[in-house]
């Protein structure tokens, strides 16, 4: 195993094409992206959202305050009714409405309703909190109150999620996921050069007794290993050469390099393992599939992503690009841990059913021609 | 050491292999020879377990060929039609590799790996990469990374294709160097000369089938040209060529651009007989040569046609 590990290290890292697309082209291109925005659109503050504040005669004061609270920081508040709230959602005026009933209402899955929902969701959660100490431990009541309050403060001075969005720090989000994605090349190199009826170095390979899921885990491993290790200089280079203040800790971005690197490669390996299609063909496909999906992420014009997820909201689901870009909202933008654990999660079921639709394929696999 | 028994192999409508026997004794090389589609790659693949085929068995060493047959893999090298080399890796790690899928002990492999550069005379290259080294060089490189772990029987498909005939000569050298060693050796090509000067024994395949299989004496008794005879620079008349053929033993007879071929049966004097017709009729000619039966002649009287055609 760790012979071929050994050899598949040594091959990769000596493979000039392969390295300098996985490599050296993310980061030429954020150093291009770094040239294009200039210092002064990354002091840009994200600007506050419009929502509408319906009131109604079963509302929640202690919400109403919550929402007066938010006002003139990241929210732009205006009470009005029902009727004229969802012709101003509609007509696109407001991002959203909110009611007193603690209920929200978005037109589109947009960042900025994720970000309403996420407010929503986390002023739900303090409020079940404080019940919940008001029943079970009424003599700490003070204490939980001072907690609050010192919550408050922080979350009022410094927006939403915790952080101030930078307009872009998004194309780095989607240049962060290209750079991830991009680990399908190696991937589908590792298959060409595994399977007998691809290449005579498969044959080869598949003569010997090494058994073939073997081999095909030791150079997988390698694969991961060097994308993880190309997204890492990646997001290193954007963060302390570029200073791009993503504000997020490294611990989760990296954790997000890894899952996305896991992806990238698997994404190369189900390609690979399809059919007995020409090597140039498959690279082509893996490079459209990485480059849609990372301009669907907004690597080309953040409207993009915007426009892509009204049209069709599922698509940032499914989308690679998207949930590896919308992982880094979650951490550096919104801090919304729950999306971002689900982001992750996604990401590695995503990377298990191609890994083991790869498996399936190969399994067994003696050809009907070579 | 190999037995292939009733194996088909269909591509569609194509039928590739039909049902072909074969048996390759232990410690012999063994020439599988014919033409370019005739089937012999198909057939080393099937016996390789890279391929699937329609019908019949392969047993080597006395067990069925299965594709996690490792116990068999191990025993077997294979030298494959294209270079299959890493082109990221230099000499010694390219042969390092491979023998390290077969050889696990770092000391034993690594013995085993420099043998294989000196066996293939590829000392002064270690360092080179495969785009650094020439058609000859390259071939031998691949030669090493299928024979480094010393397997008891190597499968050579057509090691000398694209090779200059110093390099060529070198290779078939060395085969008959690891067959010496013990090796069994499968060797498939379609040129003729080569599995003459190498081969034990030899099986012509055509159409996915065996059409003959022994020594090449074996062979060449089977057919009934015994002697080829060629005059050139002659000039005959349609009554001259009626009356070489009717002289003794003569059976086939070629006449065109002044050149004339005769096939003869197995007997003394043939080309006495045919000189001295030719000086009753005074008629001059050139260069006269004879020679004696090919495996191309063998082709050609069992399937009516030339080898490389």
């Amino acid at each position: 195993m760790l012979h071929l590990m050994k050899y598949r290290l040594k091959q990769t890292l000596r493979e000039k094409s392969s390295m300098f697309w996985a490599l050296c082209f993310p980061l030429i291109l954020a150093t291009l992206f770094r040239f294009a925005f200039g210092s002064g659109s990354f002091d840009e503050v994200f600007q506050k959202i419009p929502v509408a504040v319906v009131m109604t005669s079963e509302g929640n004061e202690t919400f109403r305050e919550f929402l007066d609270a938010m006002d003139g920081d990241m929210l732009k508040t205006e009470e009005m009714s029902e009727e004229k709230a969802l012709k101003k959602l509609a007509a696109g005026e407001v991002e959203g409405i909110f009611y007193d009933t603690k209920r929200l209402a978005v037109s589109s899955n947009s960042i900025k309703s994720s970000i309403l929902n996420s407010l929503l969701d986390t002023y739900v959660k303090n409020e079940a909190m404080m019940l919940d100490i008001a029943s079970k431990h009424p003599e700490r009541m003070q204490d939980a109150l001072q907690a609050m309050g010192e919550f408050t403060s922080t979350t009022e001075e410094v927006s939403a999620g915790g952080r101030s969005l930078d307009t872009g720090l998004s194309f780095f989000f989607a240049l962060m996921a290209m750079s991830c994605l991009y680990g399908c090349f190696p991937g589908l190199q590792v298959m060409q050069e595994t399977r007998a009826n691809l290449a005579a170095l498969g044959a080869r390979q598949c003569i010997s007794p090494t058994h073939r899921l073997k081999r095909i885990l030791a150079v997988s491993l390698v694969t991961y290993g060097i994308q993880f290790v190309n997204s890492a200089v990646a997001l290193f280079y954007i963060r302390f050469v570029l200073k791009m203040d993503f504000g997020g800790n490294m611990g989760g971005m990296l954790l997000i390099c890894l899952m996305g690197s896991l992806i990238g490669v698997s994404m190369g390996i189900v390609v690979g393992c399809i059919g007995k299609m020409r090597e140039g063909a498959k690279v082509g496909i893996v490079l459209a599939v990485s480059m849609i999906s990372c301009g669907l992420a907004g690597l080309y014009s953040s409207d993009i992503k915007v426009m892509a997820e009204e049209a069709i909201p599922w698509i940032g689901r499914v989308n690679p690009a998207s949930v590896i870009a919308d992982a880094f909202y979650c951490l550096n933008v919104y801090n919304d841990k729950a999306r971002y654990t689900q982001c992750l999660v996604t990401l590695a079921v995503m990377s298990g059913v191609m890994v083991l639709a790869g498996f399936l394929f190969t399994r067994r696999e003696r050809y009907d021609s070579i | 050491m190999v037995q292939i028994e009733n194996m088909v192999k269909r591509y569609g409508k194509l039928v590739a292999l039909d049902h072909l026997n074969l048996e390759v004794r232990d410690g012999e090389i063994f020439g599988l020879l014919g033409p370019n589609g005739s089937g012999k790659t198909t057939a080393i693949n099937c016996l390789l377990a890279l391929l699937k085929f329609d019908k019949g068995s392969i047993r080597i060493a006395g067990k069925e060929m299965q594709p996690d047959a490792y116990d068999l893999k191990q025993k077997i090298g294979v030298v494959m039609q294209n270079v299959a080399v890493f082109e990221q890796l230099n000499v010694t790690e390219n042969i390092d590799y491979f023998c390290g899928l077969y050889v696990q002990d770092k000391k034993r492999k690594k013995e085993l790996v420099e043998e294989a550069i000196s066996f293939v005379g590829l000392q002064n290259y270690r360092k080179m990469r495969p785009k650094q080294l020439s058609g000859g060089l390259l071939r031998r490189l691949n030669i090493a990374c299928g024979i480094a772990h010393k397997p008891s029987l190597i499968v050579m498909d057509e090691p000398t294709v694209a090779v200059d005939p110093q390099s060529r000569n070198k290779i078939l050298e060395g085969i008959k160097e690891l067959n010496q060693r013990g090796a069994t050796v499968i060797y498939t090509s379609h040129y003729m000369e080569e599995v003459e000067q190498i081969c034990d024994r030899v099986a012509i395949i055509d159409h996915g089938r065996v059409l003959a299989c022994g020594t090449t004496e074996e062979l060449k008794s089977m057919i009934k040209t015994g002697e080829t005879i060629t005059i050139e620079g002659i000039l005959l008349g349609e009554e001259n060529l009626q009356e070489l053929r009717e002289l003794p033993h003569v059976f086939e007879i070629d006449y065109r651009e002044s050149i004339l071929v005769v096939r003869c049966s197995k007997a003394k004097h043939n080309l006495v007989r045919i000189l001295d017709y030719l000086k009753g009729k005074e008629i001059s000619f050139g260069r006269v040569f004879s020679e004696l039966p090919t495996l191309n002649d063998v082709f050609l009287e069992i399937t009516g046609k030339e080898l490389r055609d």
